[in-house]
């Protein structure tokens, strides 16, 4: 029993250290995240080429390629117009983004209430009680997170099969539920099963190719 | 700034952005990541002329500047001001576009008269 629950607590330090990138910590944002935040809303993009492009954002990736919906394409003199419904432009061709001002506070809540969503302190006097029921949300939190912070393409492709997808979101919710009514001394292994996964969707172990 | 590499002791303070095509970029740094790619917040462009009104457009545009803002850059451009500052708000930056990025001392810029300076506005970076 002991044993246990000093792996837990091991869990959720290397939770902390690898989920957050280093940058996280100020008030720093990312700028693929921002672009992220900036979905539905309406921007000018202009290219190196001189072109800009006036649209709703769609979507977006982590090479910042993007697309587009209701388009007003100017050329690079600025005499020439083109409406398109949607278009899709390759991130690379981009020279900058202009979005609108309250998506910075947008994204600014957003990583607020993904550190509200952190399990509270690791502190060795916490009751257990304390720790499980941090457990229990913890697998949500790094796929929320992964989600939208998009730090790295990579990361949400594999992150995302981990707690919905696979038979993991099932054994997430008995797990919890198991430790709200009886505390067994068997399910250590489940605990153990569970932070294997939760490692795996780690941004940390996902940076191979 | 202390010491060390990397943008994050620039965060949140004034900086002032050179791209390759020539532009004087200044705003509030908010974010930034491996590509340099950057956020700049409350951000400004300082256009740099020896010229005045029309011809500093002609030039802005021919820079590829977007025909929006330019009608209201119509106005300020007339006045004879000298460096002529833009309002551009928030700003996400493509890293391949950064030539320079420098922190800007708030006092000595608060200090400058904008509108006396005179400067040539600067080509853009040639691959």
């Amino acid at each position: 029993m002991g044993n246990h629950y000093c792996y837990l607590t091991l869990h959720y330090t290397v939770y902390d250290l690898t989920f957050l990138p280093p940058f996280c910590v100020n008030s720093l944002q990312l700028p693929l995240s921002l672009l992220k935040t900036a979905q539905g809303h309406p921007m000018l993009v202009e290219l190196k080429n001189g072109e800009t492009y006036n649209g709703h954002l769609v979507n977006c990736d982590t090479w910042m390629n993007i697309h587009l919906r209701e388009v007003i394409c100017t050329s690079k003199d600025g005499d020439r117009f083109w409406r398109m419904p949607e278009c899709y432009i390759r991130g690379n061709t981009i020279k900058y983004l202009r979005v609108p001002d309250e998506v910075i506070d947008k994204v600014q809540e957003e990583t607020k209430t993904r550190a509200d969503r952190k399990p509270p302190g690791v502190g060795r006097g916490r009751g257990r009680g304390r720790e499980e029921g941090a457990g229990g949300r913890q697998p949500k939190g790094i796929g929320r997170g992964l989600d939208d912070g998009g730090t790295k393409g990579a990361g949400g492709g594999r992150g995302k099969g981990g707690p919905s997808g696979k038979p993991g979101g099932n054994r997430g919710k008995s797990r919890s539920s198991l430790h709200g009514e009886v505390e067994a001394d068997s399910d250590w292994w489940l605990e153990l099963l569970q932070m294997d996964q939760v490692q795996l969707q780690c941004p940390c172990f996902l940076v191979h190719p | 700034m202390s010491a060390g590499p990397g943008l994050e002791s620039l965060v949140d303070q004034t900086i002032s952005v050179i791209t390759n095509d020539g532009r004087n970029i200044v705003g509030v740094l908010k974010g930034f990541d491996q590509a340099t790619n950057i956020i700049l917040d409350e951000s400004h462009e300082r256009v740099y002329s020896t010229k005045q009104g029309y011809a500093v457009l002609d030039s802005a545009l021919g820079k590829g500047l977007d025909p929006f803002p330019s009608r209201k850059m119509l106005d300020i451009l007339e006045s004879e001001e000298g460096v002529q500052q833009l309002v551009l708000g928030l700003y996400i930056i493509r890293g391949d576009n950064i030539s320079v990025v420098g922190e800007l001392d708030e006092d000595l810029d608060s200090n400058l008269d904008l509108s006396k300076l005179r400067a040539h506005p600067l080509r853009p970076v040639i691959h």
